[in-house]
């Protein structure tokens, strides 16, 4: 028995299946080599036969619909025909080309072009083999129940594979966000990828488990830990049935309409939480769209990321929060300063309302957004209620602006308040008075009520969400937004566990917005306790 | 032949949007452009090329266009490189 793992987590599920270990073996036929003229007319031939078996696939996938535009493209011909005027044969012009390109992509220090090298190679291995004869299928002899084994799976292996018989993939290369990933979470099938080097271990015909969750491949397990996977894989997919079967549903309490909402960190997480079962998205973290540049993103760049969230929500509620950076995250284009206790200094709506240019550039982008559905704003760290009223005076002020400037918006958008600081929770029925929902962020107002960072672990287990003094916070607040008639919704990591669902519910919690992969979770818990 | 700089002010740089904007419109020019940096020059017309010049906000790109209506398809594309502005 042997243990292999990795920390990429690529997709989740158990599964116990025979290993058959992909062959990439290359094909040729010996031939003397032709002169250019020949030589180029054999590689025209093949590229033509690639162009035509990608246009097909293309028919129904966005990937290969981008591969016949690289396919296409004049660099690919020119390189390779550079390398027959220089004397090589047809395949060997390709396969040095290959090289050359996807070295160049390689290199790159940007995630998505680095990634475009995946799809050259598997677009030249397709000429490769056309050269050859014709497109091999390296998946021959896979059996019933078997898992994959691969150093890297291509978008063009996904084409040929029949999913219906295999259990799971595990490959050497690849991250969260490579195709297999994507595809094996699409299918729901359990992966683990990444495993680098470790994974030449197995060979076809082993007895393998794996669990998604984990990264792990155990090889050849022993009796016991078969049986015991066995038992878990059963009970993980009962589960997950069942969990699924409800994911959609919509859920009452009595005659209360209890959402289970998604928080988010970009676009694609919203398209993911909404095809999951998600009612709304109850946080989309405006951050990263701050992070992933070195300047302030524009104010147009920002609108054309919110309204593509609002149009993947359809029509459901997207509560987009402002700006919270600083405490541990800053962005190298605003000065922080270097402070001494970073989690009580400048951050979130305390650096809005000290930059008024940026603050006011984003609520414009998000009124913007509101015509692209229903979009709500929400103000994060507030502590008091002058900093509620100077925000929505902000906001006030850009509405003016854009109707002005003829830009429609949604005038009656809707205004939150996060609730994330014991300064909140004292004046909630307050805050309440003069906004229309409330979220409380339960990761941030834990650790400010017990003083203990949960990061450091001689004082983390003082970072406890049952405590008395956090679930008296929580209650009050709820009992705030009922007097105000205002929603309370929770955006913090309790709303995800389970074993709180039914204190929560109780206390009169409206809405709990939750990882992506923990609606159909605590929509199976809602159901249960609101079904009885 | 005629030539002319331009300087990327785009905070992404040249990425996959904007760069299949100017591929398709290079293609449909009557005349040859190609692009260089200070590291290498490539096709207008290649997407791969383009991509792979891996252009950052504020990187200097020297155009040049060859037969054809030459000014007009360099002032085409140094416009639509200077108008990129995400």
């Amino acid at each position: 028995m042997k243990l292999l793992s990795t920390s990429v987590r690529a997709s989740e599920g158990i599964a116990v299946g025979r290993a058959f270990v992909v062959r990439r073996t290359k094909s040729s036929i010996n031939r003397e080599k032709g002169s250019a003229e020949s030589e180029k007319s054999l590689f025209a031939t093949a590229l033509a036969a690639s162009r035509e078996q990608i246009a097909h696939l293309a028919e129904n996938s966005d990937i290969f619909a981008a591969h016949l535009e690289i396919i296409d493209d004049e660099m690919i011909v020119d390189s390779v025909e550079t390398a027959i005027n220089e004397g090589c044969s047809a395949e060997d012009a390709v396969s040095s080309s290959c090289e050359q390109i996807v070295s160049m992509f390689e290199a790159m220090d940007d995630e998505y072009l680095a990634a475009r090298a995946a799809d050259v190679k598997d677009i030249f291995a397709r000429i490769s083999q056309n050269l050859a004869g014709g497109v091999i299928n390296p998946f021959e002899g896979v059996e019933n129940g078997d898992i994959v084994v691969d150093r890297e799976l291509f978008p063009s292996d996904m084409a040929l594979l029949d999913f219906s018989k295999i259990r799971g993939f595990v490959t050497a290369e690849g991250s969260t966000t490579s195709h297999v990933c994507i595809m094996a979470r699409n299918l729901s099938l359990p992966a683990v990828v990444g495993l680098g080097d470790a994974s030449a271990e197995i060979t076809t015909g082993d007895r393998l488990i794996i669990d998604g969750a984990e990264g792990l491949v155990i090889v050849n397990p022993d009796e016991y830990t078969l049986n015991d996977y066995l038992t878990r894989g059963l009970n993980y997919q009962a589960l997950k049935q069942e969990q699924q079967a409800v994911a959609n549903c919509e859920i009452f309490d009595g005659d209360r309409r209890v959402y289970v909402f998604a928080n988010a960190g970009s676009v694609e997480d919203v398209e993911r939480a909404i095809a999951s079962g998600a009612d709304g998205i109850g946080l989309f973290r405006s951050e990263f769209v701050y992070m992933q540049s070195s300047q302030e993103p524009t104010e147009d760049k920002q609108y054309e990321i919110y309204a593509a969230a609002a149009r993947a929500c359809n029509g459901k509620p997207l509560i987009i929060r402002t700006l919270d950076i600083g405490g541990d995250k800053a962005v190298p284009y605003l000065d922080f300063p270097k402070e001494e206790n970073p989690f009580l200094g400048w951050r979130a709506i305390r650096i809005s309302l000290d930059r008024v240019d940026m603050f006011c550039r984003q609520l414009r982008a998000i009124l913007r957004a509101s015509t692209d559905g229903d979009v709500r704003v929400m103000f994060p760290m507030v502590v008091c209620v002058d900093e509620l009223r100077d925000a929505k005076y902000y906001l006030e002020q850009c509405k003016r602006e854009l109707e002005q400037g003829g830009v429609a918006f949604n005038p009656n958008i809707k205004v939150g308040v996060m609730i994330e600081t014991p300064a909140s929770v004292f004046i909630a029925d307050s805050l309440a008075a003069e906004c229309d929902f409330f979220s409380i962020g339960t990761n941030d107002l834990i650790q400010y009520i017990m003083a203990a960072d949960r990061a450091n672990v001689k004082v983390s287990k003082l970072y406890n969400p049952y405590s008395d003094a956090v679930l008296r916070a929580v209650q009050s607040v709820i009992l705030a937004a009922q007097n105000a008639n205002i929603e309370c919704g929770m955006c913090g990591e309790l709303a995800s566990d389970n074993l709180a669902t039914e204190r929560l519910l109780t206390m009169g919690l409206d809405e709990f917005s939750v990882n992506v992969g923990s609606i159909a979770k605590i929509k199976y818990e809602l159901n249960k306790l609101t079904t009885k | 032949m005629v030539t002319e700089t331009v300087v990327l002010t785009a905070p992404n740089g040249m990425h996959a949007r904007p760069a299949g904007e100017l591929v398709k419109l290079a293609k449909s020019l009557d005349g040859k452009v190609t692009l260089a940096t200070s590291v290498k020059s490539v096709s207008a017309s290649s997407m791969l090329g383009v991509l792979s010049l891996g252009i950052k906000s504020g990187t200097q790109i020297t155009v040049t266009a060859e037969g054809g209506s030459e000014q007009a398809n360099l002032r085409a594309i140094v416009d639509v490189i200077a108008n990129i502005k995400d």
